[in-house]
């Protein structure tokens, strides 16, 4: 009787744990096919669903697509996104389940997530410095690395600076909340990405070169170069613990400057210093915001004698609520998101006409003059707003001011740093083209020739400058 | 498709089940379980599927043509153009990109390369294995022919272990294709033992996959010791209980649909010696060469070593076209052949502290080797390995931690870079955990139940359900939040 009563209590066990485990896929196959799908989400772009033709169901695209967005769109997808983060939060910094960072190698390499491509070396972890071989003494003209970084420990520049102009060194009171994230840092409401830099000089010297070399090829055209630094060069230096988490900014524009002949350098370093107090930067966001690119814009102006208005002539348009990429990169840092800020935009207010083409510089179709080079992501997409300016690096551009005759034509080549800088430089220049070193398809030099083109600025963020992908993207570009 | 992709997990598999259950008799069944591996396998390869149909028309009429012509020289024949089809297209599709590219490299000639990655039909490793372990037992008389074709293409595209393993023998499944029940038994154990595989990969072998991509590949430049070192045992684990984890998955499925498939891994890192290692490791892929191998008289009794290295030139050229799984496997070949010309006795003196120290290294620097996949030339492989074994034995000159362009302030309790900082402590208890799964903690907490009273037991069981349940829905949550979910086996 006993033996029976223990069999029978065994066979209820497992008939109950089967129960259990059968109920759990029966709930989940419900909930996975007859919720809704989400359709947008505040934390990153969805994927989208894939369009049946026989072509991709052939090659397997479409149910390779299709698996995706079924993943990606699975009803309450943010708030299971939340909880993850909830569950890696409960193991403190020492997470035993951060898995984002095969995540942003997927959106950095496929630019998934509604055009707001990253602009680093892909290839690279977002961790490490693209640097190869073994730490050497620092090369003394290109300065110092005693402190390891920008302002080291000490806060003090790298004694190399020499023709630093004294700018309005930024003091703001000391940050309680530090940490380290994946992307960075994490200074009080501000996430910071990491810049690796180039000490060891592996990717300079190519960089400048290229550009030396292209320059070369074209005999009465202006070349510039204005690589514009990440938002540690003047932010990360309020941290107690991590001002030396990253990579000197100032030595390494230096040593591009002193390698470039027959191009010249566009120094925005100290402009942007001197306005490091204003919101040049975006707090939540990997790229600068359109007030910094606005004074970089002016620097450029300025250094070629060409007219520019200053931000009077531009229709101010705010909103709230922004919270960029940094959101995703730092491993969705809870403090980003309670502390949105700002997108700012400066629209001109002259005309102009702006015409947008595919990267090998076809099908073209002119925007509204309302639109113009501005694009409005919904508040379902607030991660992409930064691709407001020229939609995120999807198309070249060519834009004709009408209030510019000097005959000068200019030619932006840049990563997303560049996108917001045309909108500037509507009174300095007659017409302006907009390429992508990453995506477009036309050898520039055939490029500037064909188009009349006078004046050639290089403008992308050092990151992207100092990084062997990108250099190597360039490099067939200028070839 | 994926087993660890929320589509196949509830959409595929709940559909699969109930349908199969659904259909009471076992040819309804069989016809279920066809239908649903033929789509399974059509949504990754659609147009690959049909490859494996002529795999399997072929194979089906060659066996029979085996059993039709017992004792003439058609016999023969049959099973040397199997052999030659089977072993052709094995090396067509997956190896004619890496021979082309080492002639190019030779030769300094520029043959077009192909795309080995787009021309390689998914599983097409496995699928090939099984069908030639059938045509050989037909033709050695070990398994009746099956005059069936829909019974032989289910054996050979049997969903479960189609892709990742293991290798089923047909001899293994010939009379569950037949005559099969899934028992209450079946059933639990089948599902808690596919949850726990799932739980390996999504849990265990997704996040270590980072360690690996960080200390060995973006940064192996300036990688420290410690870093190569835990890249290399982080590794080492991600491979393991991926593979496990895909083999428990196939054989918890394949207990779901009264199938009974053989172990595939039995703990490999708790082994004594190289040998042992691969007694546990990857099994059906030992005893496939070990049975239709190493046996083979080619190179004549007294040479039988050329044998157990044609064995491993072969097992490590199995697992992918590029010469750091040819070095791989004769790496391990070298070990095995020293372990036996040294003999078990004297294995047996040597103390067991020493042989773990000894067989781990080897194992650990043998999946060093095996992560460098990009070798496609001989260069490249050299090339890789100097930089990796620098690394490893500190001759690079990165020091037991990072060299700190990076260093942290000096009130961190950790003066080292900021890449060992961050992944070395952010990984820190995934890295644990996942090394004591290392060991048969589950096999021995069995153990002890078995002993314990009925009630202990049944509790006991309510609770490997619960946290079951509790595992699925992690891997749930996890599958969702994070795209880092590698699949290993397209080289395959």
């Amino acid at each position: 009787m006993k033996k029976n009563n223990n069999a029978s209590a065994l066979l209820l066990a497992k008939i109950f744990s089967l129960f259990l485990m059968v109920l759990t896929f029966l709930v989940m196959f419900v909930y996975c096919v007859f919720l809704p799908r989400t359709k947008g989400s505040d934390m990153d772009g969805l994927v989208e669903k894939p369009e049946l033709t026989l072509s991709s169901l052939l090659d397997g695209s479409y149910t390779a697509n299709m698996t995706d967005y079924f993943s990606d769109t699975v009803y309450g997808r943010d708030r299971i996104k939340d909880l993850y983060h909830r569950i890696r939060g409960w193991f403190g910094k020492e997470t035993i389940l951060t898995t984002t960072d095969g995540e942003e190698e997927q959106l950095f390499g496929s630019g998934h997530g509604g055009g707001d491509e990253h602009p680093d070396d892909s290839s690279e972890s977002p961790y490490y410095p693209p640097v190869s071989g073994s730490e050497g003494p620092s090369d003394p003209s290109v300065g110092t690395e005693s402190s390891g970084g920008e302002s080291g420990g000490s806060g003090s520049e790298p004694s190399s600076s020499g023709n630093e102009t004294s700018g309005t060194e930024p003091n703001p009171p000391p940050v309680l909340n530090e940490e380290l994230c994946d992307a960075g840092t994490i200074l009080g409401t501000r996430a910071l990405e990491v810049y690796y830099g180039d000490k060891n000089l592996k990717h300079i010297p190519d960089f400048a070169a290229i550009l030396n070399n292209f320059a070369a090829s074209l005999p009465g055209v202006n070349v510039y170069s204005m690589p514009v630094p990440k938002a540690c060069a003047y932010y990360l230096q309020t941290s107690s613990t991590y001002a030396n988490q990253t990579g000197n900014s100032l030595r390494d524009m230096k040593a591009i400057a002193e390698r470039l002949s027959g191009v010249k350098n566009i120094d925005i370093y100290d402009v942007l210093k001197n306005h490091a107090n204003e919101e040049i930067y975006f707090r939540t966001d990997h790229h600068w915001t359109g007030l910094g690119a606005y004074y970089a814009a002016q620097k450029f102006a300025s250094d070629l004698n060409l007219p520019f208005q200053d931000l009077s002539a531009y229709e101010k348009n705010v909103r709230p609520g922004y919270v960029g990429t940094m959101y995703k990169y730092s491993g969705y840092k809870q403090v980003l998101k309670d502390n949105p800020e700002d997108f700012v935009t400066y629209k001109p207010k002259v005309g102009y006409t702006a015409i947008f083409y595919n990267q090998s510089f076809g099908n073209g179709r002119t925007r509204s003059a309302e639109d113009g080079m501005f694009f409005h992501y919904g508040d379902d997409r607030v991660s992409s707003w930064y691709s407001t300016y020229l939609n995120g690096d999807a198309y070249a551009w060519q834009i004709k001011s009408d209030v510019c005759s000097n005959g000068r034509k200019l030619l932006i080549v840049k990563d997303s740093y560049g996108n917001p800088l045309a909108n500037y430089l509507l009174y300095s220049f007659e017409e302006i083209y907009v390429v992508d070193t990453r995506v477009f398809e036309l050898k520039l030099k055939g490029f500037v020739a064909d188009h009349g083109i006078t004046d050639v600025l290089f403008a992308e963020s050092l990151f992207s400058a100092v990084g062997g992908t990108y250099i190597n993207q360039l490099k067939g570009l200028c070839s | 498709m994926n087993f660890a992709e929320l589509l196949f997990l509830f959409v595929f598999l709940p559909l699969c089940v109930g349908c199969y259950l659904f259909t009471g008799q076992t040819r309804y069944r069989n016809t279920v379980l066809l239908v649903f591996s033929l789509l399974f396998y059509a949504w990754g390869e659609p147009t690959k599927l049909l490859l494996l149909l002529l795999s399997a028309v072929v194979n089906f009429l060659l066996a029979r043509s085996i059993d039709a012509n017992r004792g003439n020289r058609l016999c023969k024949l049959s099973l040397v153009l199997s052999l030659v089809y089977n072993i052709g297209m094995l090396a067509v599709f997956k190896y004619t990109g890496f021979l082309v590219e080492n002639i190019n490299s030779l030769l300094g000639t520029s043959i077009p390369l192909v795309n080995s990655q787009k021309l390689l039909p998914l599983g097409i490793s496995f699928y090939t294995f099984q069908i030639i372990s059938y045509v050989v037992d037909v033709y050695w008389e070990k398994v009746p022919v099956q005059k069936n074709f829909s019974k032989l293409l289910l054996y050979i595209s049997l969903f479960p272990q189609l892709v990742a393993g293991p290798i089923v023998r047909y001899s293994t499944i010939a009379q569950e294709i037949d005559n099969r029940r899934s028992t209450l038994t079946d059933l639990t154990e089948g599902f808690s033992r596919l949850i726990v595989g799932l739980s390996k990969k999504v849990i265990l072998a997704n996040t270590l996959s980072l360690l690996p991509q960080a200390f060995l590949t973006d940064s192996i430049a300036t990688s420290s010791v410690t870093a190569t070192w835990v890249g290399v045992i982080a590794y080492s684990m991600q491979v393991y209980f991926d593979f496990s984890g895909y083999s428990d998955m196939a054989i918890g499925m394949g207990r779901i649909f009264g199938f009974h498939f053989d172990e595939n891994f039995n703990y490999p890192f708790i082994c004594r010696s190289v040998q042992e290692f691969w007694q546990r490791w990857h099994i059906s892929l030992g005893s496939f060469f070990r049975d239709y191998l190493l046996y083979l008289p080619i190179f004549g009794k007294r040479r039988q070593w050329l044998s157990l290295f044609l064995v491993w030139f072969t097992t490590g050229l199995w697992h992918g076209a590029s010469w750091n799984f040819i070095a791989w496997g004769l790496y391990f070949g070298l070990f095995i052949f020293i372990e036996q010309k040294l003999g078990k006795r004297v294995l047996k003196r040597i103390p067991d502290v020493a042989m773990h120290i000894y067989n781990k290294m080897v194992i650990l620097i043998g999946f060093g080797i095996f992560y460098y996949d990009d070798c496609s030339t001989i260069g490249s492989f050299f090339s890789r390995m100097g930089t990796f074994f620098g690394n490893l034995f500190g001759l690079s000159g990165n020091g037991l931690f990072q060299a700190d362009e990076f260093t942290l302030g000096p009130n961190s309790p950790f003066n080292q870079g900021l890449k060992d900082n961050v992944y070395l402590m952010k990984y820190i208890w995934i890295f644990l955990l996942a090394l004591l799964f290392c060991f048969p903690l589950l096999p021995m907490i069995k153990k002890l139940l078995n002993k314990c009273s009925t009630p202990v037991q049944a509790g006991a069981q309510v609770l490997s359900g619960v946290c079951c349940v509790g595992l699925l829905l992690l891997c749930m949550v996890m599958l969702v939040s994070s795209r880092n979910n590698p699949f290993l086996y397209f080289r395959f």
